[in-house]
């Protein structure tokens, strides 16, 4: 990776129209959130005081992560899908075009899952101010960074499988498998499988790795805290180098 | 029409579609064996069948065709001479519908079938009785994700917006509706795509009545189908 391939890559990704609104669809997960806040908050008032204490709000920030997981997956495919012809016409060595892709993905991808997860932490809490009895917001900060680090991974997730399958139909519909498909059916599995399938999925791999309580979620418990974060870095390198690989082979 | 059909019929994408689609066969026995074991070995009150596990993978390869009948013409510019060659729109955008749909509803139900019946033969565990009808409507429900596509694929021209926009309707927004609390998530619920086959089979689950359902399943490839005929007839290409 030179500083010129670099420079190209970004300039490339800042201007695609495509980068502007994925980016913008991502960011408001953190209206999202407001909104959701809003509507519990309709709710706790219109309840007697007797139910209130017992109410409870799902972590809005854990519902709306799935919004610029995609997004920043639909980028990297695109990213990857879009220009290859010319870019390896002007850098005939391959790797170095990819790495730029990657460092510009995972750039973009490290700013908004940070400014998402953190942004919509604090819209709710601000949105719903002493009601439901939130966890202070300092207790979640190694969960809002991993799981903001997990929108990073499904950017280099779909930059990888942009560069191996060349098909944006294809990966966008691979993404939307790793995310919603794979999970769904986990869950139906029964025995030894299903509780592994549920140990991988994506969306429990931050809790895993923070450590934090799985109880009362639907994800399973198989990996230790350093096996999730191998997961988790798996669901990155490995198409990814997989995409290096087939690059090196392949005429175009 | 017949054009309509030799395209999608011979495009690469539609193959791999549709391989994925059938993939659930071979998924579904291998689904029912094991389960089966684990039925053997130490019981089980009850667990889905093979057809039911597998029904997201055969609504996002079927929704995929959909998509792609449209945006593929447009991300290689061959829509140009496609409208060159066929002036009329509506009529254009009327086959094109028409095949995807035949097409969805084929591989579809054909694969839900299969499935359901390789797994009925292969499995002794406890599951739910083979409901034919009830496959058919998932079937239509595919075929609708299908047809919603084509509609999204003519308004976005964009591949990525039209998979994504499939993948809302089908995994994003239920997936969100379902976290919020509890009047809401069955309110809203009620009125989203993958909950209206069950509702139309399971009237004792408060909801939309079944034809309501069914209706409102309609809805959700008429209107993306009616939004895209009225960009079509307008726009340059």
């Amino acid at each position: 990776m030179t500083p010129h391939t670099l420079r190209a890559e970004w300039i490339k990704l800042r201007s695609l129209r495509s980068t502007w609104l994925v980016l913008a669809v991502s960011l408001g997960s953190i209206l999202m959130a407001a909104g959701l806040a809003l509507m519990a908050n309709g709710m706790y008032d219109a309840a007697p005081a007797s139910r209130r204490d017992a109410a409870q709000l799902t972590e809005l920030e854990d519902v709306v992560i799935i919004v610029p997981q995609l997004c920043l997956g639909i980028l990297g495919v695109l990213a990857a899908v879009k220009d290859i012809p010319a870019s390896y016409l002007a850098v005939p060595r391959r790797w170095p075009v990819l790495a730029g892709k990657t460092a510009g993905i995972a750039a973009i991808g490290l700013i908004v899952g940070q400014a998402a997860m953190f942004g919509s932490a604090l819209v709710t809490r601000l949105v719903v101010g002493d009601r439901f009895h939130l966890e202070p917001l300092a207790d979640r900060v190694p969960l809002l960074v991993v799981s903001g680090l997990s929108v990073v991974v499904l950017g280099l997730l779909g930059l990888g499988l942009g560069t191996l399958l060349r098909s944006v139909a294809a990966c966008v519909a691979l993404l939307a498998g790793v995310l919603y498909v794979f999970p769904i059916i986990s869950f139906n599995v029964p025995g030894v499988a299903g509780e592994w399938g549920r140990s991988v999925m994506i969306g429990g791999l931050p809790r895993l790795i923070v450590g934090a309580d799985l109880t009362n979620t639907v994800y399973g418990t198989r990996l230790s805290a350093s096996g999730a974060a191998a997961v988790l870095a798996a669901y990155a390198v490995v198409p990814v180098l997989a995409g290096v690989w087939a690059l090196r082979r392949r005429d175009l | 029409m017949r054009a309509e059909w030799i395209k999608l019929r011979s495009t690469a994408s539609t193959h791999y579609a549709v391989g994925t689609a059938a993939l659930v066969l071979v998924l579904g026995v291998a689904w029912t064996l094991y389960v089966d074991s684990i039925w053997h070995e130490r019981g089980l009150r009850s667990a889905a069948a093979a057809e039911e596990g597998f029904l997201p993978v055969v609504q996002l390869a079927v929704a995929v065709i959909g998509v792609l009948a449209a945006t593929g013409e447009y991300a290689t510019g061959l829509i140009r001479q496609t409208l060159t060659v066929t002036p009329r729109r509506s009529r254009l955008l009327l086959d094109k519908a028409a095949v995807v749909a035949l097409t969805a509803f084929a591989v579809s139900a054909a694969v839900l079938l299969a499935t359901a019946s390789a797994a009925r033969l292969v499995g002794d565990y406890p599951m739910a009785e083979l409901d034919v009808a009830q496959l058919l409507a998932h079937a239509l429900a595919a075929t609708v994700l299908s047809l919603a596509g084509l509609g999204l694929g003519v308004v976005t021209r964009s591949t990525a917006g039209a998979v994504s926009g499939v993948v809302a309707l089908l995994f994003v927004v239920p997936g969100i509706v379902n976290l919020l609390p509890t009047p809401w998530s069955t309110r809203i619920g009620a009125f989203l795509l993958p909950n209206l086959v069950p509702q139309a089979f399971l009237p004792e689950r408060a909801g939309l009545e079944p034809l309501a359902a069914i209706g409102l399943l309609l809805l959700y490839a008429a209107v993306p189908l009616a939004a895209a005929w009225a960009v079509f007839t307008r726009r340059d290409v």
